[in-house]
């Protein structure tokens, strides 16, 4: 379990983000954080990751075992989709390859050096390589931005199958995203900034 | 008309130019015809005298470019780490970088033994840019990248392997690039000012007195070409290793 507990967050010691924010993301749910653009969706994702630590207040972890979606996908350019997600996940190369296909990544694009890729492919197999990478809680900074229909259907579908009683946790705009991942009994906390 | 052909050109026209030149001139003594120095390069190659002597001197300035290469990089990763070495290492970096490289050759001939002021020189040259470039390498690699690798927990090795090797290819070759040439020009000089024994530079410097400006070409054509054909096999085994590095 995340448990946030009178987080202070200013920046540049000014502008104040968030002000004694208290907040649970449930374990083997589906949570969600929703709010407008720079309201610092991404700031307490990367709090909650460790990556910021100048702020007040306690962001309480049972176990620090994240895999994340990042914004910006956050891949090595020089390397295959499947050297990737190897690299981080150390998971058999076919697994691999299995996993990419069910995100209509094929094996010769898979094969291909990242820096031939498009967003939506990029943001597929950052997708993947969360999924695959054995963590407690899996992190997804807004998974579906721009993806079209048919593609948002199958990676939905996708992390719901792979799911594996793990604590997500999903920033997004739509709320019609929180419709499409969960349903009673899968849905946790929804926190709106 | 491709690029190779036209650099073939300018060697051809440049030869020309040469030539007339020599020709007008007509003293064999200050500026000798292409021909000749030819002839000169074929005594060169046939005489294993003088050829140990290029190895001699080859041998020295490569063991001060490798030795640049290795410090370099070594303080320029403690740098990046350790913020109280960049500070105490900069006004060095920055003396060598301003300071005649003649300076540090009477400097040093009266400090170190002959045998050992070519590499030294050479080293200490090219440590600053070698430096130098690692150290911007290494400062500017992809943060995202580094949090990520974070993140996901990732080993020493394998972020040396996949995240900083990468990044850093181009620093290399710059540094090679700036490097061999450098390593060359400033070992010569230091040879030709300190004449350690049977060396280019030495001969250089024979060449000099005596007047025979043909042998003197000669040697500085197998220098300039021996420096070219460094910096190629350097890139083809940088690019052969991270070839074998990308397709694994």
């Amino acid at each position: 379990m995340i448990k946030i507990i009178n987080l202070t967050k200013k920046f540049n010691g000014k502008d104040t983000i968030f002000q004694n924010l208290n907040f649970t993301f449930l374990d083997g749910k589906f949570n969600f954080i929703m709010g407008k653009s720079g309201f610092g969706k991404t700031t307490l994702l990367n709090m909650i990751l460790g990556l910021d630590n100048d702020y007040t207040g306690k962001i309480s972890i049972d176990d620090n075992n994240f895999s994340v979606v990042f914004q910006e996908y956050r891949l090595l350019n020089n390397f295959s989709a499947i050297k990737n997600i190897n690299i981080i996940t150390k998971k058999e190369i076919n697994m691999i390859i299995n996993h990419l296909e069910q995100v209509d990544i094929n094996l010769s694009e898979a094969k291909k050096p990242i820096i031939e890729f498009s967003g939506g492919m990029k943001q597929r197999v950052s997708i993947v390589r969360a999924i695959m990478f054995d963590s407690n809680y899996v992190i997804m900074d807004e998974p579906l931005k721009g993806l079209d229909v048919n593609t948002k259907e199958k990676v939905i579908n996708y992390i719901k199958k792979y799911q594996m009683n793990r604590n997500f946790i999903v920033v997004t705009h739509d709320s019609e995203d929180i419709k499409s991942f969960t349903n009673k009994e899968t849905l946790g906390n929804v926190l709106y900034l | 008309m491709k690029k190779k052909y036209k650099q073939i050109l300018a060697v051809i026209l440049f030869l020309i130019i040469w030539d007339i030149s020599a020709i007008g001139l007509d003293m064999n003594f200050l500026l000798p015809r292409p021909y000749f120095v030819l002839l000169e390069l074929f005594k060169i190659f046939t005489n294993n005298t003088i050829l140990i002597i290029i190895m001699n001197s080859i041998k020295s300035i490569m063991a001060g470019l490798i030795l640049s290469f290795i410090i370099g990089i070594i303080f320029s990763l403690l740098s990046s780490r350790f913020e109280i070495i960049k500070i105490m290492i900069s006004p060095y970096i920055t003396i060598i970088k301003s300071t005649p490289v003649a300076s540090f050759i009477i400097l040093f001939i009266v400090l170190l033994s002959n045998k050992y002021i070519t590499t030294f020189i050479s080293f200490l040259m090219c440590f600053p840019i070698v430096y130098s470039n690692f150290l911007e390498g290494i400062n500017s690699i992809d943060k995202n990248l580094t949090g990520m690798s974070k993140v996901y927990k990732m080993s020493t090795s394998n972020k040396f392997l996949y995240i900083y090797l990468p990044h850093l290819k181009p620093f290399l070759e710059s540094s090679i690039n700036v490097c061999v040439g450098l390593a060359f020009k400033s070992g010569i000089a230091t040879e030709v000012i300190g004449l350690p024994k049977n060396t280019i530079g030495e001969k250089m410097y024979d060449a000099k007195i005596y007047l025979e400006t043909t042998n003197m070409i000669a040697l500085t054509i197998i220098v300039v070409v021996f420096s070219i054909i460094l910096e190629k096999v350097l890139h083809i085994l940088i690019n052969a290793f991270y070839k074998k590095l990308y397709s694994k």
